[in-house]
């Protein structure tokens, strides 16, 4: 007598996009910045979760990746440096066509994305995705991207010396 | 879609810097969760971690200028209400 398999991918992955969701609406409607920030890295966990479970042997290094530089490094900043501005009284005002805006361009996005997808996947035979390789990654990261990489590279230094600049800044 | 939608609103209904570089924010974790997807279903592996690299970096640095532009606007203005 066997155990029935049972598929937990599928439950976790539902349980993660509303939290996602939830969390983008804690950020957007929330009445303290400083709580949206918080809400922004449980987006970024939550977006993270559901990356690697899309496919967990390719993209799971990515998702550790996000987890760390995302969700480590830009939402504690955020986070941090909304203690510089004390006293900080955040008013808002609702604008009355925002949700509907909002709305028609989600909804003109979806029907770009369908419209892209639906011709993408009768032009491709959806290939099989090979075994992910880290060092397929590096090389290519490396070799065929060096020119973005560079950029990237060169952003962050300077980043860095903007930050320390700030600090500094009385 | 949703996570879109909810950032694009984000955007339109607030009007506190922050809140609208923070629902930006909703909206680049969309494109990259749509990235993902879109590479997993046409047999894409290296692609969308590549593409998802440059971009996290960028935003990253983006997050930085945007916050010390703001703290500049705060220091002259004394509020972060725009409009």
């Amino acid at each position: 007598m066997s155990l029935p398999i049972i598929d937990v991918e599928t439950p976790i992955f539902i349980l993660f996009g509303a939290f996602s969701v939830a969390a983008a609406l804690v950020i957007v409607n929330g009445k303290n910045v400083f709580y949206s920030a918080i809400s922004l890295g449980v987006l970024g966990i939550s977006v993270a979760v559901l990356i690697a479970l899309l496919d967990p042997a390719a993209y799971a290094v990515y998702s550790v990746l996000h987890l760390l530089l995302y969700v480590g490094a830009t939402v504690v900043f955020i986070a941090i440096s909304l203690v510089l501005f004390r006293g900080l009284q955040v008013q808002e005002y609702g604008v009355r066509w925002a949700a509907p805006i909002a709305t028609i361009m989600g909804i003109i996005l979806l029907a770009a994305i369908i419209l892209s997808f639906s011709s993408s996947i009768t032009a491709s035979n959806s290939p099989i995705p090979p075994s992910f390789n880290l060092s397929v990654l590096s090389q290519q990261l490396l070799i065929k991207y060096w020119f973005p990489t560079i950029i990237i590279i060169v952003a962050l230094a300077t980043t860095l010396v903007e930050a320390i600049t700030l600090a500094r800044r009385d | 879609m949703i996570l879109t939608s909810i950032g694009l609103y984000g955007i339109f209904k607030s009007r506190n810097i922050i809140r609208i570089l923070l629902s930006s924010e909703i909206i680049l974790n969309s494109s990259i969760l749509f990235v993902f997807s879109a590479g997993s279903a046409l047999g894409f592996t290296y692609t969308p971690i590549l593409f998802s690299i440059f971009v996290i970096g960028m935003a990253l640095t983006e997050v930085i200028v945007a916050f010390a532009a703001i703290i500049l606007y705060y220091r002259l203005r004394g509020k972060l209400e725009v409009g």
